[in-house]
């Protein structure tokens, strides 16, 4: 795995005077490194006071997959990481300059670039190790913040995880916002038992074997469509309070595997119908929860992934997964100033997650940082069996998206707009010039698109049509819902069909009129629609085909639009990723402010749109207009605990 | 003993490698935290040591802020002292790197990460030498030997750099060692050595081996030369060096580095 750097002539210390560098200097290297208080293996490098060579039986040397450019362009072993291996090359090698044989080996970490390797590049190469012994704040922390400070045993999973199950507790259902119409977050539907004895695994894990994932002991709040067996999976409805499990979701499986600690299951619209985020789940009949939006608390936190999108803004956990058949990652990360990913389809099994649309069902990860969302999306990836259209991900997957995660990404971009997807709120089109601005000035080219105005019976007019194809919510709910009924749920919950919900009287009951609908949808209304000929399914296929085509045609890397407007969405925006099956990732870029008279202090996200599979180019675009940005805020009601 | 006293100092800010003396000459104020700096260097070495023994040579820092790694270069007389390069002491928690050649020891120390800088009063490095066995002035005479730290280049977690030469330096004097049957000197004792001890090198500043020009305008650390006397330890205060660097960066020697990943 690490190729030989020769060591170079001329090994005196650059800043000894030319009186001693003239000597003949034929040095004892001791070297050392000291790590805080727990061993820190980086790839087969044990860094620590105490630690013996490996012995034949141990564990194979953990590797992280941390391949944002940042952390691999300095790396002298071959192992894509900077570890101490690489600082003692660069120690072994102080004082060599341009002039020696061989510095095309090291001209990469003459960081400063004045030709000469001093003790200022060694601190160059040094500063991209996943470590910091500084103090560590949980507020808007990253996985790299945790995994640094974890790495520096300045912190713990443990401690962690019990600091969020405290901000949970402190704040969660507490009235914080004592302005006119506030209201507690109500994000979470239920804490695990289990997730300190997970934290402690996952610290055991550092401790013996080092880092071995990027997710190592960072706690996660899943959408409670979610099914894990250690917490009962309610999709937001009092009629399935019971349904705990006997398997974790195909994504949970994925995060767990990961090392992740599984913290806590957020709430949601209820059977993620829609935008509201209102869920009846362990309350009377007829009792109902509003989510609220930790920056504007009267408001909704957005649907129907709310309650992640309300947690993760407010600090309640590490990073979110919610799901999005037609918005509901993307509407409560523009509400909640989130990064939200919405996957291609196929792209992370579906498989015990509660369906609404599996024509357009997907899961994804919500977080404060693309680099967060970028690390979540590689542990949930992957082909499943029970999710047969993941097959379509073959070869497409990249090692780890965060390879993505270059700020100068955008350098030669081109992104395309459609005006019409706009809109005129003040706060969008006032961030919306702000955003062009700076896609120009990271070098990006922002290009406006005219679409086709027709395209095929199937689409008469072209993409107005594709965007106007509505939810296979209504047509495919009862079908896909009776199928993870007869899989996943519960022996003991008694509601197992949509009459039984109806009969049970436990739900949102203001949508009586929603579920008797889906309930009479029959088998055949459900083919007609989501069979292999039917009407969406056609849309669907060639709405992807019509949209990839202008990307293809205008040579574009992605299409960018507003998510939503502050507290609100923008026309039928939502709808281009569902009715093309096309990832997309929302990024914030700022938020309202009283002279744009919208609502101050609501997000507005823009979302790049791509080709199939091309979450990779999408999260570069983002992390490139993020690290520019920095435009998420973090919600000021929600300050770090005493 | 311990004994810090600031004096003239010849420091310099240089790019490193390329040898470029900057003149500290109208700067204007840094902004605090973003250059390394360090008040007062002080090198602590027993007053006196005998043939055949151990003693510890500790370097301290002052009132240090933003230090995110550093690059210490002793100098000593290695006909009389061997050091201990297996034992040395750097601060826990970095990744060290130690160098030794006849005569010079290159102590190298780096934070890992994003960690940040050390501050206050620390310890830069720790080592023992062991006095040559059989050193002497010769019949009966004792011999003063120097420690130098001939530089310290210290770099700040923002990559800004700082060059203190002659940051300190320490002399040791090794007895004079008996030796039964050995008749009295008569005339003049034999040249032992590199160093005469007909020449008492109580003056650290002129036993200081490396030679440095006042840089133009570099102003002095304290207010007093070095005394004479027995002193054994003396510093450098950098504190007004800040500015030096600060010109480096004016000069366009600026660090090329990429935004951090992560938004600390």
């Amino acid at each position: 795995m690490s190729r030989t750097v020769p060591v170079l002539g001329g090994t005196a210390p650059a800043a000894v005077p030319s009186t001693l560098k003239d000597r003949s200097v034929t040095p004892h290297h001791r070297r050392a490194v000291t790590a805080g208080a727990v061993v820190v293996t980086l790839s087969g490098l044990v860094l620590g006071v105490a630690t013996a060579a490996p012995a034949a039986s141990a564990p194979e040397p953990a590797t992280a997959t941390l391949l944002a450019p940042y952390y691999t362009e300095l790396d002298l072993t071959g192992d894509r990481q900077v570890t101490a291996d690489d600082l003692a090359v660069v120690a072994e090698n102080l004082g060599a300059t341009d002039a020696d044989p061989g510095w095309d080996e090291l001209a990469a970490v003459d960081v400063d670039g004045d030709g000469a390797l001093t003790v200022a590049d060694l601190a160059g190469v040094s500063q991209r190790m996943v470590y910091d012994d500084g103090p560590f704040e949980l507020v808007e922390a990253d996985v790299v913040a945790m995994q640094s400070a974890m790495n520096a045993g300045v912190t713990t999973s443990v401690e962690i995880t019990q600091a969020y199950l405290d901000r949970i507790a402190a704040y969660d259902t507490t009235l914080v916002d004592t302005a006119d119409g506030g209201r507690p977050l109500h994000s979470i539907i239920t804490t695990s038992d289990v997730a300190l004895d997970a934290a402690a695994e996952a610290d055991a894990i550092r401790e013996s074997v080092g880092m071995t994932s990027m997710l190592l002991g960072v706690p996660i709040a899943l959408k409670d469509n979610y099914n894990t067996h250690d917490m009962p999976t309610t999709a937001g409805c009092g009629c399935w309070d019971d349904n705990q499990t006997s398997t974790d979701a195909t994504m949970v499986e994925g995060l767990r595997s990961d090392g992740a600690v599984i913290l806590a299951k957020a709430t949601l619209d209820e059977f993620a119908f829609g935008f509201a985020s209102e869920y009846s789940a362990y309350q009377p009949a007829g009792q109902t929860t509003l989510v609220a939006s930790p920056y504007v608390t009267s408001r909704t936190a957005g649907g129907s992934s709310g309650g992640t999108g309300a947690a993760i803004a407010a600090n309640l956990a590490g990073i979110g997964f919610g799901t999005d058949t037609g918005g509901s990652i993307r509407v409560p990360s523009s509400y909640n100033q989130l990064v939200g990913v919405r996957p291609t389809i196929g792209l992370a099994s579906r498989d015990g997650i509660v369906p609404l649309a599996l024509s357009q069902d997907t899961g994804g990860p919500m977080a404060r940082s693309v680099t967060d969302a970028a690390v979540a999306l590689d542990a949930v990836v992957g082909i499943d069996a029970a999710d047969p259209v993941t097959a379509r991900q073959e070869g497409k997957v990249p090692e780890s998206y965060t390879a993505s995660l270059d700020a100068d990404a955008l350098d030669g971009a081109r992104i395309g707009y459609v005006p019409s997807m706009l809109g005129n709120n003040t706060t969008t089109r006032r961030l919306w010039a702000e955003t062009v601005t700076t896609l120009e000035s990271l070098g990006a080219t922002v290009v406006e698109v005219t679409p086709p105005t027709s395209s095929s019976p199937v689409l008469p007019n072209g993409f107005t049509s594709v965007l106007g194809e509505g939810s296979g919510s209504t047509n495919e709910f009862r079908h896909d819902l009776d199928e993870y009924v007869a899989t996943h749920l519960a022996p003991g919950v008694e509601a197992r069909t949509l009459d039984d919900v109806l009969d049970s009287g436990r739900f949102v009951t203001s949508r009586r009129s929603t579920y008797v609908g889906r309930a009479a949808v029959t088998e055949a209304t459900y083919e007609a629609w989501a069979g292999p000929e039917g009407t969406h399914t056609k849309v669907l296929a060639e709405g992807k085909v019509l949209v990839t085509a202008m990307l293809d045609d205008a040579d574009l890397d992605a299409l960018v639009y507003p998510s939503g407007n502050p507290y609100g969405t923008q026309g039928t925006n939502l709808r281009l990723g569902p009715n093309t099956g096309l990832p997309s990732v929302s990024v914030p870029v700022g938020q309202a402010v009283a002279a744009d008279g919208t609502v101050t202090g609501g997000g507005v996200n823009l979302e790049l749109l791509g080709r199939d599979f091309s979450e990779g180019t999408l999260l570069g675009l983002g992390f490139a207009l993020e690290q520019a940005t920095e435009a998420r805020t973090s919600p000021a009601l929600y300050p770090a605990l005493d | 003993m311990s004994v810090s006293l600031p004096r003239p100092a010849t420091l310099r800010a240089s790019v490193w490698g390329l040898g470029l003396a900057v003149a500290a000459t109208a700067l204007a104020a840094s902004p605090a935290a973003a250059v390394p700096d360090v008040d007062t260097f002080t090198l602590d070495v027993p007053a006196a040591a005998s043939a055949g023994d151990e003693f510890d040579v500790t370097l301290t820092a002052s009132a240090v802020s933003d230090l995110y790694a550093y690059e210490v270069v002793l100098a000593y007389d290695a006909d009389l002292l061997t050091p201990d390069l297996d034992g040395v002491t750097l601060p826990e928690g970095g990744f060290d790197d130690v160098t030794g050649d006849e005569g010079v020891v290159v102590l190298t120390h780096t934070r890992l990460g994003s960690s940040p800088g050390l501050e206050g009063d620390l310890t830069l490095a720790a080592l023992s030498f062991t006095v040559t066995d059989g050193v002497t002035g010769g019949s009966g005479t004792s011999i003063d030997t120097t420690v130098d730290v001939v530089s310290v280049g210290l770099v700040g977690a923002d990559g800004e750099t700082l060059l203190v030469e002659d940051a300190a330096a320490a002399t040791i004097t090794i007895a004079a060692v008996e030796q039964p049957g050995e008749p009295e000197p008569t005339t003049d004792p034999v040249d032992p050595g590199p160093t005469d001890p007909s020449e008492p090198t109580d003056d650290t500043t002129s036993a200081a081996p490396v030679s440095s020009e006042p840089s133009p305008g570099a102003s002095s650390g304290g207010d007093a030369d070095g005394t004479g006397g027995s002193l054994a330890s003396t510093g450098a205060a950098v504190g007004t060096f800040v500015a030096i660097a600060l010109l480096a960066v004016v000069s366009g020697i600026v660090l090329v580095r990429r935004r951090a990943v992560m938004s600390r």
